[in-house]
């Protein structure tokens, strides 16, 4: 395997010296280039109390083009997918090599805390979320409690 | 170049298999579409021309375990098939079947169909006689 | 500017010229030598610190400011003039320069340089000193001057190899002084020889190419110095050369700290042409005094050397196929002068354009300065492929490429770094609407490149964008290629047009 670049490393040694508040991100031993993350939903959100696995991978043309990154933990959420895909800007069209992975992972977490149904991913999820958001909602606290409840992965 | 980590590269796939990018002959995709772990997938050949596959669509199981893609994904025929690389039961090979003996971690599941196919359409196989069409193992 | 202090303004050149040096795209070509082609796009694009200076000053106050902080360090020398140089070895070397360039200036038909000087004269690097150097004392270069001297000192191969056999006697009977010698003497007495080439000498001659003698002839004081200290081991010629330039001693002092000298080759490389030379990656490589390194093509057995390390004392190979397998050699001296000599090759060695010597005929040595350009072999024209072409090179000797911080990249750096804060404070309220970028880009990113992370320090390539953000040359090209001319800045995501017409009064 290539050499890690500096700006990989660099990042690393900083997510870890400098952490995010209810993010974490540590890179696999067998490949520093693939992340286990963990993001802790937003207290204000359905997914508050939910501790949310994902994993992230940086690209050979990182940070030219965006890091990949998919939820692991099933979530209920019209801009993420079944699959755990997510449906973000940053991550797509609107990706800047200013951008880190402390900046999507933020971006992430704020995702979590203003699901957009107009821009889905999920089409089945968005269109629940549109009828009757309010019954969505409570959908979503209870996949959290179900799947994303940090007793549950200790 | 990094190695890509095995869910990125099946998501990668999926992608490519959901919007059609790939070649027309054969298709793939995932069996359950809320398979996180992106195990089971379905794929299927367009029989080759010239051949006793003409027009016949074959279906088959692939099983990208957890060693996926540092080992070669399990490939089955569900379509009955007369093919020196197919066992009784439909099983692909290992042995019979260079793709999968000789795998390598760039090769995807569409190169292991457009592969089978290709072997459909040698000359060594394309004459042979095959089992009724729509039976399957 | 008063007339008496141009000799005191010329220490200053190495300050000017190298930024001159460097923008020098946009300056005339070097009218001596047509078929030599500067490699325009990147350096148009690529800012340095320098040149930031020009370009946001105007450029007489940017020269000025180097001068008036010169002006105390070279009138310092001056002020030692007359006295006895007894330890400042930084005085020895100025002076040294400036005495000896007056006396040859003054009588042009002192021997033995008239061999010497043809060669030199058709140097690119001198013109743009000169071009500098007249832009400081208000005086537009004569246009006849340059080409003029050129023309009329063309190089045959008649006298180069009088010349050549002049130089190997030079340096035989007593390497150690004279080596380095040739040099400086070489450069102030090409400077006298244009002048008694250009009828009648200009007012601003001498001034102009004076720069270049204290440049471009870092040993010319080895000399001098040997005379008192009476050192000749290459130790002690690091300390005295290093002593003479107390501001940058690595710049100057050629050899290294383990007794090597070195040589770097860069590509000639012109994108705006088809007739561009082999591609290579710079070489540097190091060697003991009085030592050789081979040139010659890649094969299966020198396979190791092409991919040696930068600095070792490896062959240097290309891969092109009108390279000979022993095509040339370089050959450096006690005292650190490079030479070059053709080894029987096929196709030919080419200094500053001149062949050395016929096919499968051995040159003689030939003394090299910084900047000469090397050509290996000739295109072939039976195909076109990259391994037909022959090698263009420029050289440049003893680390002369290093340049390290002064006062002046510090001072500019500064600069740029308010710059760049007094625009992030207006742009603030932009920023805020945007929290996700607007999280990566705070007043403490800025001394970083936001792209590999990176400190943003002196002397490195920038590139500033419209909207003032900055980053290293090498990080944000990718992202300018890819849409020229437009730019989408990835810190603050505006768009900006880098083709945008440059009007004074926006």
């Amino acid at each position: 395997m290539a050499a890690l670049p500096k700006r990989i490393i660099k990042e690393t040694e900083r997510l870890v010296s400098d952490p995010v508040p209810g993010i974490t991100a540590i890179p696999k031993e067998d490949n520093l280039r693939h992340f286990e993350v963990f993001i802790d939903g937003p207290s204000s959100s359905p997914y508050a109390g939910g501790h949310f696995s994902l994993e992230l991978f940086l690209p050979d043309d990182y940070p030219m083009c965006a890091p990949k990154v998919r939820f692991l933990t099933k979530i209920y959420h019209p801009n993420i997918d079944k699959l755990g895909r997510i449906c973000l800007d940053v991550l797509k069209d609107n990706w800047s090599p200013a951008l880190q992975i402390r900046t999507i992972l933020l971006s992430i977490q704020a995702l979590l805390g203003a699901p957009n149904p107009d821009d889905p991913l999920a089409n089945d999820v968005a269109e629940d979320w549109k009828k009757d958001e309010k019954k969505a909602i409570e959908t979503a606290q209870s996949w959290t409690k179900q799947y994303a409840s940090a007793k549950l992965q200790e | 170049m990094s190695k890509i980590p095995r869910n990125f590269k099946l998501l990668e796939e999926l992608e490519k298999g959901e919007k059609g990018l790939g070649a027309e002959s054969i298709s793939y995709g995932l069996t359950n579409q809320d398979d996180i772990t992106m195990t089971y997938w379905n794929g299927t050949i367009l029989g080759p021309p010239h051949s006793t596959h003409e027009n016949r669509i074959y279906s088959l199981t692939i099983i990208c375990d957890e060693s996926y893609p540092d080992k070669p994904p399990k490939v089955k025929f569900i379509s009955k098939i007369n093919l020196p690389c197919v066992d009784n039961a439909g099983n692909v090979v290992v042995s019979e079947f260079d793709t999968l003996k000789n795998w390598k971690r760039n090769y995807t599941m569409e190169t292991v169909l457009l592969e089978l196919r290709k072997s459909m359409a040698s000359p060594a196989n394309k004459k042979l006689a095959q089992p009724a069409e729509g039976s399957t193992f | 500017m008063p007339e008496n202090t141009r000799d005191v303004l010329n220490p200053p050149a190495r300050v000017i010229s190298s930024s001159a040096k460097r923008t020098k795209s946009t300056t005339p070509p070097p009218l001596s030598s047509p078929p030599t082609s500067y490699p325009s796009s990147p350096i148009t694009e690529t800012l340095t610190s320098n040149d930031i200076q020009n370009n946001s000053q105007a450029p007489s106050g940017s020269i000025n400011r180097a001068i008036t902080r010169n002006d105390s360090q070279s009138s310092l020398n001056n002020s030692s003039n007359s006295s006895i140089p007894v330890n400042s070895n930084s005085t020895h070397a100025s002076n040294n320069n400036t005495n000896a360039s007056n006396i040859l200036s003054s009588s042009p038909s002192q021997p033995p340089q008239p061999p010497n000087v043809t060669r030199r004269s058709s140097f690119g690097l001198n013109f743009l000193s000169s071009f500098t150097n007249s832009i400081r004392t208000g005086h537009p270069p004569s246009p006849t001057e340059n080409p003029h001297s050129f023309m009329s000192n063309s190089p045959t191969i008649a006298n180069l190899s009088s010349f050549a056999t002049l130089e190997d006697e030079l340096i035989a009977p007593n390497g150690n002084s004279r080596g380095h010698q040739p040099r400086s003497r070489r450069n102030s007495s090409r400077q006298s020889n244009r002048l008694s080439n250009s009828q009648g000498p200009h007012s601003n001659g001498h001034g102009a190419d004076h720069p270049i003698t204290q440049q471009e002839s870092p040993s010319s004081n080895n000399a001098f110095d040997e005379s008192h200290d009476q050192v000749t081991t290459p130790n002690g010629i690091v300390e005295n050369n290093g002593a003479r330039d107390g501001r940058n001693d690595s710049i100057s002092n050629g050899i290294d700290k383990d007794g090597f000298y070195s040589v770097r080759l860069t590509p000639l490389i012109d994108h705006s042409s088809s007739a561009s030379g082999l591609y290579f990656s710079p070489v540097i490589r190091k060697i003991k005094p009085s030592s050789n390194i081979s040139i010659g093509r890649y094969t299966e057995k020198n396979k190791a050397a092409a991919h040696a390390p930068q600095g070792s004392s490896a062959p240097i190979v290309f891969k092109s196929k009108v390279v000979s397998r022993t095509h040339a050699l370089f050959q450096c001296n006690e005292d650190g002068q490079w030479f070059l000599r053709d080894c029987k090759s096929s196709s030919g060695t080419f200094l500053n354009h001149i062949r050395l010597s016929p096919a499968s005929q051995e040159s003689t040595l030939m003394p090299l300065i910084d900047g000469d350009i090397i050509q290996l072999g000739m295109d072939y024209r039976g195909g076109t492929e990259e391994v037909y072409r022959c090698v263009k090179m420029r050289c440049e000797f003893n680390k002369s490429w290093q340049r390290k911080v002064n006062q002046f990249n510090l001072e500019i750096h500064k600069k740029l770094k308010n710059l760049q804060i007094n625009n992030e404070d207006n742009e603030d309220s932009r920023l805020v609407t945007n929290p996700i970028t607007g999280s990566s880009t705070n007043v403490d990113d800025l001394a970083e490149c936001a792209i590999c992370l990176m400190k943003i320090e002196p002397c490195q390539a920038l590139f500033i964008s419209p909207c003032s953000h900055a980053w290293h040359y090498k990080c944000i090209r990718p992202i300018i290629i890819k849409s020229y001319p437009q730019f989408y800045c990835p810190n603050c995501r505006t768009m900006c047009d880098l083709e945008t017409d440059l009007d004074e009064d926006d």
